[in-house]
């Protein structure tokens, strides 16, 4: 155990941050010697390692008054409180409102921004006159209109839906025009030497082109619409991760605030392995 | 033996271009890629355009293809004026162009796919076609899994699959090692001797252009021009071992001088042009 802990040291300086838990293939990636079945081991030990250590800092900073008590709840404070919000039950109405808005956002979003890119890849024109205005709103932090959607969509899960989806749509609708448009000069002359019609050359060549630029879109669209469901709920909500987080920090429970953190953090785990899980059945069928 | 799975041979077809020119209109200046070309390609023929860069030679093949349409003249393929592609012509490009998403017997079916004719017997001659390439055992592989020889084979089998009278190759092999080249060289003879068809095939390479054709169409650059064309009179099937042979070399001593004459004119001209 001893060697594992003086390697670990040496990579939580490097990465520092708990993704490394998360994704050990980045560790496996810079290894390299010995079979890939010891080498996925040792990355799994080393990636458990790191949870160790850094839950391990989490307590020794709380323990001995590093962070205030108000600012951070001890690991076991945290854990105690997610078990009893799971035990009554009152987490199931927040998690279930934050997921709709979630999953109606994205949804919405890449329906429309799969329509919307198809039409700009078709029309030079039409991409020529209204791609400027993609950009500008592209560079604007949608966020800052939160309020306004509140105020224009009332407080029940319209607004969070309409800012999920703002968030989600752009990063789909670029990827999707992107690989829709970018295949090469040889590839187009390919189909016109075979006489393929428009609609075979949509089929065969552009679409399935483009689903290597719309899934990584996918797996970012999916982390921006739950930005927008939470954001919306801090803006106003009844209900929610985003409207429970605001709860515990303005009445103290620190520990609850956490809970949230952690649910919200498997939440998007969850959505990421769903899209890969997707992402995999498409390709094996198109 | 005989040609891969029965079905009646097509008969190879036969080009005229008559007269062509092709220029290029960018926002400031006129390109002229091809000026005034005249080349009758008789039916069966294997005929190679070779010379510099800028010479037109893919721009010739893109006009047969009807991929490009003549600024003036016409080009005609079996008597027919080529405004579009034709059925009975395949292209294969520098780059094989498999798509990346379908495994190599899919990618070799594709022209029947598109052709909506894909059929047991499409399948059978595309597996025999790749059989006849060296690439038995392959067809569930992905075009990512295949050296850059391996994918200019399948692209050859690709064109092949539909039974075309009239092949048109852009520099197909201008990627590959000189080793890998020469494979692929003697594999393409040997499918174009099982099943005669026209063939024009650009390239950079003299001995490969010697190697392969009937005729060198040697051309010449800015504006494009065809500059001479030289009958090649090796005799018929040529074995590996021609290469080694004295008499190649001869050829491709008269071919290197035919197009040293053409790139000197092309010097020539383009120093014209600078004093405008």
């Amino acid at each position: 155990m001893k060697s594992t802990t003086k390697g670990t040291t040496r990579s939580t300086a490097a990465t520092g941050s708990p993704e490394a838990a998360e994704a050990p293939s980045g560790a496996a990636g810079r290894g390299g010697r010995g079979g890939p079945g010891s080498l996925r081991i040792r990355s799994a030990v080393l990636a458990a390692a790191i949870f160790v250590v850094l839950i391990g800092a989490w307590q020794g900073a709380t323990a001995f008054h590093v962070v205030s008590p108000l600012i951070l709840a001890p690991p076991a404070d945290v854990f105690a409180a997610l078990v009893r919000m799971v035990g009554d039950g009152s987490l199931w109405p927040h998690l279930a409102a934050t997921a709709q808005e979630t999953v109606a956002g994205f949804a919405i979003a890449v329906a429309a921004a799969i329509v919307i890119g198809s039409a700009f890849a078709f029309s030079p024109i039409v991409r020529t006159a209204v791609y400027p205005y993609i950009l500008v709103s592209q560079t604007f932090p949608k966020v800052a209109i939160a309020p306004l959607i509140v105020a224009a969509f009332g407080y029940d899960l319209m607004p969070k839906i309409v800012l999920a989806a703002l968030l989600a749509f752009f990063p789909v609708l670029t990827n999707t025009i992107a690989g829709l448009t970018e295949v090469s000069d040889d590839e187009v002359n390919l189909f016109r030497s075979l006489r393929a019609s428009r609609w075979q050359e949509l089929c065969y060549l552009r679409i399935p082109n483009a689903l290597v630029f719309i899934f990584p879109a996918l797996n970012s669209a999916a982390v921006l619409a739950l930005i927008g469901a939470i954001v919306g709920e801090f803006v106003a909500a009844r209900v929610g991760i985003g409207y429970a987080i605001q709860q515990f920090t303005t009445t103290g429970e620190v520990a609850g605030t956490y809970a949230m953190l952690v649910v919200l953090s498997l939440f998007g785990l969850a959505l990421y392995g769903l899209l890969t899980l997707a992402e995999r059945f498409v390709r094996r069928n198109r | 033996m005989g040609a891969p799975t029965g079905a009646a041979a097509v008969a190879p077809a036969a080009i005229t271009v008559n007269g062509v020119a092709k220029t290029f209109h960018t926002r400031s200046r006129a390109v002229h890629a091809l000026e005034d070309a005249h080349l009758e390609i008789g039916a069966g023929e294997f005929v190679s355009l070779i010379g510099p860069s800028g010479c037109g030679k893919s721009t010739l093949l893109k006009l047969v293809a009807g991929l490009l349409e003549t600024s003036t003249g016409d080009v005609r393929v079996d008597g027919e004026p080529v405004s579009a592609p034709l059925p009975q012509v395949a292209v294969s490009f520098q780059k094989p162009t498999l798509l990346r998403w379908r495994n190599v017997i899919d990618n070799v079916c594709l022209p029947l796919t598109i052709s909506g004719t894909l059929d047991d017997a499409g399948r059978r001659r595309a597996t025999e076609l790749l059989g006849l390439m060296g690439l038995d055992g392959f067809e569930r592989h992905f075009p990512r899994e295949l050296s850059g020889g391996m994918e200019q084979r399948v692209a050859i089998a690709r064109s092949l699959v539909s039974r075309p009278s009239l092949l048109l190759m852009d520099e197909p092999f201008g990627a590959l090692d000189e080793f890998t080249r020469e494979d692929l060289n003697d594999e393409l003879l040997t499918v174009w001797q099982q099943e005669p068809k026209t063939v024009v095939f650009v390239t950079h390479s003299i001995s490969e252009a010697v190697f392969l054709s009937d005729r060198v169409v040697v051309m010449s650059a800015r504006p494009g021009r065809i500059h001479d064309v030289v009958p090649i009179g090796l005799p018929r099937p040529r074995p590996r071992a021609l290469r080694n042979a004295p008499e190649f070399y001869d050829v491709i001593r008269d071919v290197r001088s035919v197009l040293d004459d053409a790139r000197g004119v092309g010097t020539a001209s383009r120093q014209e042009g600078a004093g405008r």
